[in-house]
């Protein structure tokens, strides 16, 4: 039975990640008075680019194919292993902790990197050596986050975390967790692109994430954006489920039914946090290439305060 | 309580004449000044003979009453100076009367904390000290003196909140920050004993202790003559009583020997420091800075050290305000600063140069002026209780300050070429010359200070 | 009880790290207002916490609301008015350190002073969490050390100072009120005076610039 719900969180990862883009796009429209894609946009997009023939160019190796596959592997792989529908650990779950989900989410990012740079591209290089000196900044903050909350709990298993964080409100009002949420929140604009980091034009100045995909097209475009989408909504649901809104994820004694009608739910919650995403989309400007940096440095500040505050009050 | 009203006469006095200056009355300013400060010179005189008070919110004994004297005599003769010299400074900040109210109120508030209670309104005072005399630094008005005037307000404010820190400190261990009830009865634990350490620390950058004299050498370079004089004479002293109360209230060995360590290393770096300087004015600020070292050696040492210590600072504020008075003649007759370019001033103003000779002499401790006096007892002290090791660096350091100094200011006064004119004084020189002569005499009155400091040794 | 100071103390930490990453004057001019209203409501806490000194503590947080919270501010604001055409725009020209940096030489030094609290006085004070006033007070002199600007400068040592009344209230329970006020009315000279000051300074500065290094060495 729990295999079952092993394949349904993954079969719901690949399945709903496109629609909360969808969503995101659609609602960013609106907000500034335009009529806008309709929320399934990113299936048409996929379900059109899957039809189309892959041309690679001539000096890459079989790592420039391989990459999005590859990578879509992971992301499904932490699908199974984080608390996205249920808040007990499922079979697959022990394979890795909270710690080496946050490695994972690195190796993922690694192997992005190296197959965008292996098509020599102008762009890719620029888009890979940008996203790298972020990624040097951005890893240390999401180990310690997750370390930090990791101490509270005696634990490094995000289900235990969530455990924790539901049933006592002492942690979950502590200077500790209001640290690492607002962290845990700058470092979410960064990775999943949002403004005031990455903005969703084209404009070489500024890119960093969208200058990685120049060389792919057909079925490895495909799975790249699958990727990226399935990573969007795996950081977004960590986010809540663990840290902000650990409540109402069913626990172990609840049925078969809890779980489906949690999935709807776990939508609504993340149509709640992509409304704040818009809204911050379409009222902030991007920051220059060189101000990310200060951003990073005060998300890793807020970071190492809660690890601070941790200890004094301990 | 008619009885009782005579201690804070010197406070009453000074403050009064500071409100007074307000007044757009020409020529008021002055005359009232004039007025403050020859009362307050006689109330301090007489309160010399009267009793010990220590009642209410006053703590008056002979260390404060050698103060408050010290004060008004330092404050009497800066008035009479400033007289005749604020009509040569070019670019003056502010008008007269500010500067005299200015003067009035750091007058007001260094008797103030000198007559007080409670360690917290000492701080209290001090601060205001600071905030008086922030303004009086840059009396003249180019970019060099408003900046060491602005460093000056930073760094000095920095160390008192290191010292209000420890304010806390005390209070917290002990429930009281009385002066006589500390005195009686003081708790011995470690918040207590930091408390002090950390206080020694945090008046010690207002008296220019090392390592936070770093703001001493350019205020007394570029204020004007009669402020750096009354900084040199009697503001650091003041810092200094804080210090000696702690000290009185807490003689613990860890403390004296703080006390000692850090003393002896500021007349060190004063000493070499003084070596170096091309600006008389910064010379002779660190000529201070060496004596608030052996001040503050005295101060831990107790006993004669305290004596000595007691001696130094009222025959150096009256020597060292003399010589700042002198190099304000200097300044305002060859309008440098530079050692160098200075030369022939037997010549030019025959009284001056050689009142400066004698005066420089005697703040570097020769005999017979009762700094050599004041620095014999300490180092018989020192010697009692620390060996002849230490007592022979520290006469080394003393040694070469005095060389340093006299060396320098002798060049500048006997050397030159043959016939160059005598010029006018623009100045009182008659003041920087009682000074001078009331220095000296202060060796007849040792006796009368024992018996004023019999509590204290 | 305890949980909120530590709370209102790791704000205070939080704002002075925003005046640390700031440039403008003017905001670091409202941080520092805000602080000073967080400290007042401290006071209030303390107040409530300790029956017997009720009223001497409501009245030094008005104290602390009006001058530190209002006065001084106003103060300064009124300063920056008179001296420079667009006081919005002024700030710290030349700054010494990169914002990055300085943030986190500020986390640097906020880790010291926890460690020398612990090792040190915590045994001798045994109050948890009294190393946040220490943190606040190193981060101050760092504001002081890493900027040039005059009010930048004035800023932290008001910070300083407001990081010894949350000490004195927090670990020890207060100063006797007659020293708290003259505390205060101490900083609103100084600020006076200091405004003063720094008008002569920036004009000269502005209108020579700075080339007076050489006098003051030695």
């Amino acid at each position: 039975m729990l295999y079952l719900y092993s394949f349904i969180e993954i079969v719901y990862v690949i399945l709903a990640a496109p629609l909360i883009t969808g969503v995101q796009r659609s609602l960013e429209e609106r907000i500034e008075s335009k009529q806008g894609p309709s929320i399934l946009q990113p299936y048409y997009d996929l379900i059109k680019l899957f039809h189309k023939e892959s041309i690679v160019p001539q000096i890459s190796s079989p790592v420039f194919r391989l990459g999005p596959y590859v990578i879509v592997m992971f992301y499904a792989f932490l699908a199974m292993i984080l608390p996205i529908i249920t808040a007990f650990p499922l079979p697959f779950a022990p394979s890795a902790d909270f710690i080496g989900g946050g490695l994972f989410f690195g190796a993922a990012a690694a192997i992005k990197k190296f197959s965008a740079i292996d098509s020599r591209s102008n762009y890719a290089h620029l888009g890979t050596s940008r996203s790298a000196s972020l990624a040097v900044f951005t890893e240390p903050i999401i180990v310690l986050i997750f370390i930090m909350l990791g101490v509270i709990s005696n634990t490094n298993n995000p289900f235990v975390i969530n455990n924790v964080l539901r049933s006592s409100p002492q942690w979950y009002f502590s200077l500790v967790h209001g640290f690492v949420l607002v962290a845990f929140f700058m470092v979410l604009i960064i990775e999943t692109g949002q403004l005031p980091v990455e903005s969703h034009s084209n404009g070489e100045l500024g890119m960093i994430d969208q200058a990685m995909p120049f060389e792919y097209t057909g079925t490895d475009l495909a799975m790249y954006k699958l990727g990226s989408y399935m990573k969007t909504f795996i950081l977004l649901s960590v986010f809540l489920n663990v840290y902000l809104i650990p409540f109402g994820v069913p626990m172990e004694s609840s049925g078969f039914l809890s779980i489906i009608i949690y999935m709807g739910i776990h939508l609504l919650k993340l149509t709640g946090l992509i409304v704040i995403f818009a809204l911050l989309n379409t009222t902030i400007s991007k920051f220059r290439l060189y101000k990310n940096f200060d951003f990073l440095a005060v998300a890793f500040a807020l970071a190492f305060l809660a690890s601070l505050a941790y200890y004094i009050v301990k | 309580m008619s009885q009782h009203i005579i201690y804070i006469l010197p406070i009453f006095f000074s403050f009064i004449g500071a409100v007074v200056c307000i007044l757009p009355v020409r020529f008021v300013d002055r005359t009232m000044s004039v007025t403050a400060s020859a009362l307050s010179l006689a109330s301090a005189v007489y309160l010399l003979f009267q009793p010990d008070y220590i009642e209410g919110y006053l703590y008056i004994d002979g260390l404060s009453k050698l103060l408050i004297l010290t004060i008004a005599l330092v404050y009497m003769s800066t008035v009479l100076y400033s007289l005749s010299y604020l009509k040569h400074i070019e670019n003056l900040l502010f008008q007269h009367r500010l500067y005299y109210i200015l003067l009035n109120i750091f007058v007001a508030t260094m008797f103030f904390s000198v007559s007080v209670d409670n360690l917290g309104l000492i701080w209290v005072g001090v601060e205001a000290t600071t905030v008086s005399s922030a303004l009086l630094i840059a009396t003249e008005n180019n970019q060099v003196t408003v900046e060491s005037a602005w460093r000056y307000v930073i760094i000095v404010s920095t160390g008192l909140v290191i010292s209000l820190i420890a304010i806390t400190f005390i209070y917290g261990s002990a429930g009281t920050l009385s002066l006589h009830e500390l005195l009686l009865h003081h708790p011995d634990n470690r918040v207590f004993l930091i408390g002090i350490l950390l206080g020694i620390v945090g008046f010690g950058t207002k008296a220019g202790i090392f390592p936070m004299h770093t703001w001493l050498p350019d205020v007394h370079g570029k204020a004007p003559a009669p402020v750096s004089a009354i900084f040199s004479a009697v503001l650091l002293p003041v810092a200094l009583y804080a210090i000696a109360r702690l000290i009185q209230i807490f003689p613990a060995h860890t403390i004296k020997l703080f006390a000692l360590v850090l003393g002896v290393l500021t007349v060190a770096v004063a000493a070499l420091m003084m070596t170096v300087q091309s600006n008389y004015k910064r010379m002779f600020a660190y000529s201070s800075m060496e004596n608030m070292g052996m001040i503050l050696i005295g101060f831990s040492l107790g006993g004669y050290g305290l004596l000595g210590a007691v001696v130094i600072i009222i025959s150096h504020g009256l020597a060292k305000s003399s010589v700042f008075f002198l190099t304000g003649d200097v300044l305002s007759i060859s309008h440098t600063t530079d050692m160098q370019k200075v030369n022939g001033l037997i010549q030019r103003l025959p009284r001056a140069a050689s009142t400066l000779f004698v005066a420089a002499m005697a703040v570097t401790g020769a005999p017979p002026f009762a700094i050599f006096v004041g620095e014999l007892f300490i180092f018989s002290a020192l010697i009692a209780q620390y060996g002849w090791l230490l007592a022979l660096v520290v006469i080394l350091f003393l040694a070469i300050a005095f060389i340093a100094v006299n060396f320098k200011t002798g060049k500048m006064i006997f050397t030159g070429k043959e016939n160059i004119k005598r010029e006018h004084s623009r100045t009182e020189t008659w003041v920087a010359i009682v000074n001078l002569v009331l220095s000296f005499l202060a060796v007849l009155f040792i006796p009368y200070f024992e018996t004023l400091l019999k509590n204290l040794l | 009880m305890n949980q909120i100071f530590e709370v209102l103390g790791f704000l205070l930490i939080v704002f002075t790290l925003l005046m640390q990453w700031e440039i403008h004057v003017q905001r670091i001019i409202i941080l520092f207002a805000a602080s000073s209203f967080i400290i007042a409501l401290f006071l209030v806490l303390l107040g409530l916490n300790r029956p017997h000194e009720e009223n001497m503590l409501f009245v030094l947080a008005g104290l602390t609301i009006v001058v530190r919270g209002i006065t001084i501010p106003v103060v300064m604001n009124k300063a920056l008015h008179r001296l420079y055409k667009k006081p919005w725009r002024v700030r710290e020209d030349k700054p010494m350190m990169g914002v990055g940096g300085s943030i986190l030489l500020s986390l640097v030094l906020i880790t010291i002073g926890y460690f020398i609290y612990q090792n040190s006085l915590y045994s001798v004070l045994k109050v948890r969490s009294g190393s946040v006033p220490f943190a606040l007070f190193l981060q101050a002199s760092l504001l002081i050390i890493s900027h040039k600007h005059a009010y930048i400068q004035m800023i932290g040592f008001l910070v300083m100072e407001n990081a010894v009344v949350m000490l004195s209230g927090w670990v020890f329970g207060g100063l006797p009120f007659i020293v708290e006020a003259g505390v205060i009315l101490d900083l609103l000279g100084l600020v006076v005076v200091s405004s003063l000051i720094i008008r002569v300074r920036e004009s000269s500065i502005l209108r020579e610039g700075d080339t007076y290094e050489s006098e003051l060495r030695g």
